[in-house]
């Protein structure tokens, strides 16, 4: 689940609310309860001070007399009056035994008929008790103007009250004059009073709450969320915004949307330079592909002639890096067989496609020249006529004549070949194909014995590289190859050798090898 | 592979030591085209030289048709003799 940081806010927002709430309440009880008991005392001092004011003049002898009396029923009706007045639930008029303590009362009348009537009979003219005086009734007797509040809870109900005392023209004993206000009165007042103080309080509290949240919605919170949503569709749609993010004004969220901005622009630099590399090493990548591709297309990997008289088979496996390795094999019109091994410098497609018009033109000139020679050299007067870029072919091309069990063979820059079992050749080497007028490539002659092969091969051969960087060597060559009986052999072992030699070193370049065997079998 | 270049007059000498082979060839490639033209006579000395590829010797005759046939290249190795006779490039480039 998600922990909001707005939603924890909230939270803590309400508690904060609760609590203010709480402690205003408890503070306005306080403060209240004070001020409404500060306002009852004055209210019963009032009544207090009327209900003298009611029995001036008026002797103990007469009121004692008769209930009836006109004097006793008119001062009642004035107790009543001010009791409804003052919102009293009693007034009541006492005299005290000094004596005994015994209380005899006078007066007892409350605000309310039912109860007025209730006292009427219950504490009638004269009636006495004798419960032991209060604290606040015994201040009251000792002459202090007003006592200070006595809670009471009994048959007359729950009240505060207020004592005072008063002395009676034709009494030795002292009078005390009670006032009762009914305890639920003065709750009610209070809760009043409480709301009064604590709404507009609550009010205030909640209102500044409500004012930090939405700041603190649209001053953090939005401007996070924003934040998050940028994030969200960078990552996932990897959409560049033109428009930087703007948020906040010199505070936290805009130094993090100023990073997040610095961030998106980071990022989109490497994302840049990441593809940039990429799609290098891709083009690079692609590149060898298409020269591999066209490389293959050219020649085969493996080719096997056998007619009457010879024996031909043709091997090349491509480096990683593609070298410009070719080889070709054909039989002529008149039975003869033509061979040729070539290298062309470089690498790539640019070698790939040099290497496909020059096998296409030596193919076209081999066929229609009268020697290797003559085809190579009108090769070259094509190439070198229009090649900037100085890449050359080094070709050794031969023409076998069966009959005669001779090879006609010419070579232009490139590796003598070997009689196998006998050793290289030396034949005149003329220029690379392709760089310089007149190349001055001749003809060479070898007669082959029946049974006898000769090895063509490129660099890939005898500079494979060991371990220790030493090349392979036309020597070991020789002796690889010197016990074949014929092509196929001659070549798996030239290969097998090649391969152990140069295990654990990776070799860069092509491996061309092509080698024919006079049989002497086409006489008869 | 090392470059070594001094300049007396309009002579320059490269010296070249180590592989020249397809990866450090665009090297001499470019120091080739850094030459300018108050160079009259070029000399490439190749007594260090351990090893060249055909994409070095291809960047020899380059030098050779840039400096119009005024390039002397000296002191080739055996080794390296053996390559330049081999791709018949002695018949035209000016060997000492």
């Amino acid at each position: 689940m998600k922990h909001s940081i707005f939603k924890r806010f909230a939270i803590v927002s309400i508690l904060a609310f609760v609590v203010g709430t709480v402690a205003s309440l408890l503070l306005s009880i306080n403060y209240n309860s004070n001020e409404v008991f500060k306002e009852c005392q004055g209210k019963a001092q009032i009544a207090l001070s009327e209900a003298k004011a009611a029995l001036n003049g008026e002797s103990y002898d007469e009121i004692i007399a008769s209930d009836s009396s006109k004097t006793y029923q008119s001062i009642r009706e004035t107790l009543r009056t001010i009791c409804e007045l003052v919102k009293l639930k009693y007034i009541y008029v006492f005299v005290v035994d000094q004596q005994t303590g015994e209380q005899t009362y006078l007066f007892v009348v409350a605000s309310n008929d039912e109860d007025d009537e209730f006292v009427l009979h219950s504490r009638p003219l004269g009636s006495k008790s004798n419960y032991e005086l209060s604290n606040q009734e015994l201040d009251a007797l000792k002459g202090k103007e007003i006592s200070t509040r006595e809670t009471v809870n009994n048959e007359y109900g729950h009240v505060s009250s207020w004592y005072a005392s008063y002395e009676i023209e034709g009494s030795k004993n002292p009078v005390l004059i009670g006032a009762d206000i009914n305890e639920s009165e003065i709750e009610k007042s209070l809760f009043h009073n409480t709301l009064a103080f604590a709404v507009p309080m609550v009010i205030v509290i909640s209102g500044i709450i409500v004012l930090e949240v939405v700041y603190l919605k649209r001053g953090v919170s939005n401007p996070l969320h924003e934040v998050s949503e940028h994030m969200r569709l960078y990552t996932e749609n990897g959409i560049h915004d033109d428009e930087p993010l703007r948020l906040g004004h010199d505070d936290e969220i805009a130094e993090i949307s100023n990073s997040f901005n610095q961030m998106t622009k980071n990022i989109e630099n490497y994302v840049d330079r990441i593809s940039e590399m990429t799609e290098e090493r891709v083009q690079a990548a692609t590149e060898l592909d298409i020269a591999r591709r066209i490389q293959q297309g050219i020649v085969p990997p493996v080719t096997h002639l056998q007619r009457p008289g010879y024996d031909a088979y043709a091997f090349m496996r491509t480096a990683r890096a593609v070298g410009g390795d070719f080889y070709d094999i054909a039989t002529l019109d008149d039975d003869k067989l033509l061979i040729v091994m070539a290298d062309v410098s470089g690498k790539g497609v640019s070698a790939a496609l040099f290497m496909a018009m020059g096998k296409t033109l030596l193919r076209d000139k081999l066929q229609s020249a009268p020697d290797p020679a003559t085809a190579l050299n009108e090769v070259n007067d094509i190439i070198e006529k229009n090649n900037p870029a100085n890449m050359f072919v080094t070709v050794l091309a031969g023409v076998f004549d069966p009959s005669s069990r001779t090879l006609t063979y010419a070579n232009a820059g490139h590796m003598p070949p070997l009689i196998i079992g006998r050793g290289y050749e030396d034949p005149d080497p003329g220029i690379a194909i392709g760089l310089f007028e007149d190349a001055g490539i001749v003809n060479n002659t070898i007669t082959l014995a029946p049974g006898e092969g000769i090895l063509f091969y490129t660099d890939g051969a005898t500079e494979a590289i060991d371990i220790n960087n030493k090349f392979f060597g036309e020597g070991r060559l020789a002796e690889a190859v010197a016990d074949a009986q014929n092509p196929q052999d001659a070549i798996k072992a030239a290969v097998d050798a090649i391969d152990i030699f140069g295990t654990g070193h990776e070799q860069f370049d092509d491996l061309t090898l092509l080698s024919l065997f006079s049989r002497g079998d086409n006489d008869g | 592979m090392t470059i070594n270049k001094t300049i007396e007059g309009s002579v320059v000498t490269l010296a070249i030591a180590g592989w020249l082979d397809t990866s450090t060839t665009p090297e001499f490639a470019s120091a080739l085209l850094d030459l300018g033209d108050s160079c009259e006579k070029l000399v490439i000395d190749l007594a260090e030289l351990e090893y060249i590829s055909s994409a070095g010797l291809r960047q020899l005759v380059s030098a050779h048709k840039q400096m119009k046939g005024n390039l002397t290249i000296a002191n080739v190795p055996v080794e390296v003799m053996q390559v330049l006779r081999m791709a018949g490039f002695d018949k035209r480039l000016n060997i000492v």
